[in-house]
C-alpha cells in the first residue's frame, strides 16, 4: 500500500513493495559504482548483492533518502577497494592465468592471512618507492596522515586544484604498478 | 560533458559526490573507455594505499591532550634528542680532538667515541614547542584529531625533505624530575600551565638559525597558541657521529 509518505519510510515499516523497489533501486546505484570501479560486470554484481543485504540489515536506522544513497555509494566504494586488493594478493600468488578460476572468498587460516596482508604491504611499500619523491609525499599526506586536500594545499603552498591533480596522477601511477595484470612485468 | 577533473574523479574515489554529479560522471565513464581505464588504475591504487593510514593510525599525536597516555610517535628518537638537549655544552665535540684529562667530562666522551670523528662534526638546530594550547580544555575531539594531522603533515613534510632528524610529542604531565643528588623534585600545576612548559620537540638538520627559524615559523603550534623556541645543538647531534661508526 502506497499512503504518499517517502519510499524509505515504508520499507522501514515493513511494506513488502517498497522494500522490493528501495533494494533494487540501491543495488543498481551499488552495481553502476562497482562496475565503473572494478570493470569487472561479475563482481560488480557480487558487490552490489552484498551491499544490498548489509543494507536491509541496517536499514531501520535511515531517516532519509540522502542519507541512505551516501551509505550505500560509500559501502560499495568500500567492498570494491577489498576485492580489488584480495584481487592484487590472489594475483601475487596465482600464475595470472589462473587468476579467475580462484573462488571469490578465499578460506584463509589466520595465520595465512597475517602472511597474506603482510605481503600486500610489502607490494604496497614497493610500488611507493617506485613513485617519484614529490607522489610519495603527496600521498603520505593525503593516506598517512589523513589530510583533506585543502591542509596539503596549504602545507605544500600549492592551489588545491593542482593538488587533487597530484593526487589523481599518483594514484594512476601506484595503480599501474599494483594492477594485477602489471605484476608479471614486475615480477 | 566534458572531461570530468581530476578533483572530480577524486572526489567519486573518495565518496564524496553527491548523486547528482556522480550519475553524470558514472554516464560519462560507461561512454568512455579510456577514462573508465583510468579510473580503475586509481582505484587500485587507492585500494593500495588506504591501508596505510591504518597501518600508522597510532603515529601521528602531537600534542596529546590526554594526561598520562604513553607518547608512542618516535619514542627512540625523542628519547636521543632528550639526551641532546641535556648534553652540557661542555661536553662538545669540539674538545675531543685536543687529548682531554682523563676524568675530565670531554675525557668521558672521547672515551666512548670512536676515533674516526669528523673533525668538523654536521651542524645542527632543535625546536622546542612549548605552551599547551590555551584552548586545550574546550576544543573537541575532532578538533584536536584535526589539529594534530597538521602537526603530522608539518613533520612529515619535513622529513620528506630530509631535514627531520629526530621528533616527538610529550605527554601533558610534569613527568619526574630529579635534583642533583637524584632526590625527586615536585613539579607544581603552575609549571604545567605555564607557557614555557615543554610539549614536543624537533631535531633537525639545518646548518643556519635562518633555516631553522623558516621551518619554526611554519610550525602549527604557532597557530594555537603555542611557542616555539630555535636553539642550536653545540657542533651537531651525538646520533650523527653514532651512526656514522
Amino acid at each position: 500500500m502506497n499512503d504518499g509518505s517517502p519510499l524509505i519510510d515504508r520499507a522501514v515499516r515493513g511494506e513488502p513493495e517498497a522494500l522490493e523497489r528501495l533494494v533494487a533501486s540501491q543495488r543498481r546505484a551499488a552495481f553502476r559504482v562497482a562496475r565503473a570501479v572494478l570493470g569487472e560486470p561479475d563482481a560488480a554484481e557480487d558487490i552490489a548483492q552484498d551491499t544490498v543485504v548489509r543494507l536491509t540489515a541496517a536499514l531501520p536506522g535511515f531517516t532519509g533518502d540522502t542519507e541512505l544513497d551516501r551509505w550505500v555509494y560509500r559501502v560499495t566504494l568500500n567492498l570494491c577497494r577489498d576485492h580489488l586488493r584480495r584481487r592484487k594478493r590472489r594475483a601475487r600468488d596465482i600464475p595470472i592465468d589462473r587468476a579467475e578460476a580462484v573462488p571469490e572468498l578465499m578460506t584463509e587460516s589466520l595465520p595465512e592471512r597475517a602472511v597474506d596482508l603482510e605481503r600486500a604491504g610489502a607490494a604496497v611499500a614497493e610500488a611507493m618507492a617506485a613513485l617519484s619523491s614529490e607522489q610519495r609525499e603527496i600521498l603520505r599526506l593525503r593516506f598517512v596522515a589523513g589530510l583533506p586536500y585543502a591542509d596539503i594545499a596549504r602545507v605544500t603552498s600549492t592551489p588545491q586544484g593542482t593538488i587533487a591533480s597530484r593526487v589523481f596522477r599518483a594514484l594512476k601511477r601506484l595503480g599501474q604498478i599494483l594492477d594485477p595484470r602489471h605484476l608479471e612485468v614486475l615480477e | 560533458m566534458n572531461r570530468p577533473t581530476d578533483d572530480q574523479l577524486l572526489a567519486f574515489l573518495d565518496g564524496t559526490l553527491d548523486r547528482e554529479e556522480r550519475e553524470r560522471l558514472l554516464d560519462r565513464i560507461e561512454n568512455d573507455p579510456a577514462l573508465a581505464r583510468e579510473l580503475r588504475l586509481a582505484a587500485m591504487g587507492y585500494a593500495g594505499a588506504e591501508p596505510m593510514r591504518t597501518a600508522t593510525a597510532d603515529r601521528p599525536t602531537l600534542p596529546r591532550m590526554t594526561p598520562r597516555l604513553v607518547s608512542r610517535w618516535w619514542i627512540p628518537a625523542a628519547v636521543a634528542a632528550t639526551l641532546l638537549l641535556a648534553i652540557p655544552t661542555t661536553l662538545r665535540l669540539s674538545s675531543v680532538s685536543s687529548s682531554p684529562e682523563p676524568w675530565t667530562p670531554e675525557g668521558a666522551m672521547a672515551a666512548i667515541m670512536p676515533a674516526s670523528l669528523p673533525t668538523k662534526p654536521e651542524g645542527g638546530f632543535v625546536l622546542v614547542l612549548q605552551g599547551r594550547w590555551p584552548d586545550a580544555s574546550t576544543v573537541g575531539a575532532d578538533e584536536q584529531q584535526r589539529r594534530a594531522r597538521e602537526y603530522w603533515a608539518w613533520a612529515a613534510n619535513l622529513s620528506n625533505r630530509s631535514v627531520l632528524m629526530a621528533a616527538g610529542d610529550l605527554v601533558w604531565d610534569p613527568g619526574e624530575r630529579l635534583g642533583p643528588t637524584g632526590t625527586p623534585i615536585a613539579v607544581s600545576v603552575e609549571i604545567v600551565e605555564s607557557p614555557d612548559f615543554i610539549v614536543g620537540m624537533f631535531a633537525l638538520r639545518v646548518t643556519t638559525v635562518e633555516d631553522a627559524l623558516a621551518i619554526a615559523r611554519e610550525c602549527p603550534h604557532l597557530r594555537y597558541g603555542g611557542s616555539v623556541s630555535v636553539r642550536q645543538v653545540g657542533q651537531g647531534f651525538l646520533t650523527t657521529h653514532l651512526a656514522g661508526s
